[in-house]
């Protein structure tokens, strides 16, 4: 197995749970989302990334976009969570806790 | 120094290939996420001081983005709505093959055009691999090498690559793909153990992202080479493999 492939589809699979995490604490512009999620340790990404992810938490109705227009600047795209995308948060994060609870006893027996 | 054509260039250039990429995405997806990489970008510019306004710098924007076989591969799964349209879509699908079909028939009547003719005229035009380094069936390569390379005849669409292959026996990437100013060579940088063979396919029947600005992709090829032993000693490449690389390079 390769290493690099297996943190790249991990993190595929975080991403979601991630931008909808960032979201429930308000609204961001796309590439102020990129500049967060850089800054996560042990979360590196590719820029590009997230605009898919993004894209398709808007068709889910996860996420809704107001377009805002800046007198000194282009028209940016905020984002913001919807009901249904808190709703699923709650439902990413209790499986998350479940895997990482599993994850830790597992752990834990490897070191007995 | 300035140069903002240089930066044109390669915005629309890396927006087309996106565009091109996004084969399943709906059209408000691919609106979406062109219009959000398109903001990312312009940001990313004028965070450049008038010193960093390089090639080196735009390329670098470019590459923290990354390849554009992500947004395709992100964006794979099938939502209920995109469904729908495709329900739709079908349909649209049927009645314009429909129309299609009926100004064929029509057009090969009168003897215009030609099924075969177009396909040989398109196939004429497909890129090429002219070199790789290394060289295909090269068993002494140096362990040390850190990049692979391979040039076509005619520049290609930039930012966009099928460098193919997995497991054991495809290198260890250690950076992003890129291509020379040309747009006829792209480099792999990679890290390689002494003693061990490697197949980096160019192009495949699936996957296709070597490609003109046009979208004609190139044929594909296959990089088997094997690095020399510690001893320098060349290293033995399964019989099956060197087989099929000939046939692959030979079409």
């Amino acid at each position: 197995m390769n290493f690099n492939n297996w943190k790249i589809q991990l993190r595929k699979g975080l991403l979601e749970l991630v931008v909808l995490k960032l979201l429930s604490s308000g609204q961001f512009y796309g590439y102020e989302m990129v500049k967060t999620l850089k800054t996560i340790k042990g979360f590196s990404i590719r820029e590009g990334n997230i605009y898919p992810i993004l894209a398709r938490l808007k068709t889910d109705k996860l996420v809704v976009i107001e377009q805002q227009v800046s007198p000194d600047g282009p028209v940016r795209n905020s984002y913001a969570i919807t009901e249904a995308g808190r709703l699923m948060l709650e439902k990413m994060t209790a499986h998350w806790k479940d895997v990482i609870e599993t994850i830790d006893t597992l752990t834990a027996g490897d070191t007995k | 120094m300035k140069d903002t054509n240089d930066w044109k260039q390669i915005c629309s250039e890396y927006l087309a290939n996106v565009d091109a990429a996004l084969v399943n995405a709906t059209v408000e997806e691919k609106q979406q996420i062109l219009n959000d990489i398109t903001i990312h970008l312009n940001e990313r510019y004028h965070e450049l001081s008038d010193e960093e306004q390089t090639w080196e710098h735009y390329q670098q924007i470019l590459t923290d983005l990354g390849p554009v076989e992500d947004y395709a591969e992100l964006l794979n799964e099938k939502s209920p709505d995109k469904k729908k349209f495709q329900k739709h879509r079908k349909a649209f699908w049927i009645l314009l093959c429909a129309g299609i079909g009926c100004v064929s028939v029509l057009a090969c009547s009168i003897g215009f055009f030609s099924h075969s003719a177009i396909k040989k005229a398109r196939e004429s035009k497909r890129p090429v691999v002219v070199k790789t380094f290394p060289a295909a069936l090269d068993r002494t390569v140096d362990p040390d090498t850190t990049e692979i390379t391979v040039t076509f005849d005619q520049p290609m669409m930039n930012f966009s690559w099928s460098w193919v292959g997995g497991g054991e026996h495809f290198p260890e990437t250690t950076g992003q793909p890129r291509y020379d100013k040309e747009r006829t060579t792209c480099t792999l940088p990679v890290k390689l153990k002494p003693g061990h063979w490697y197949w980096v396919g160019i192009n495949s029947e699936k996957f296709v992202y070597f490609q003109t600005a046009k979208h004609i992709p190139a044929k594909p090829y296959a990089i088997l080479f094997a690095t020399a032993d510690k001893n320098g000693n060349p290293t033995e490449i399964p019989i099956d493999y060197i087989e099929e690389t000939k046939r692959v390079n030979s079409k």
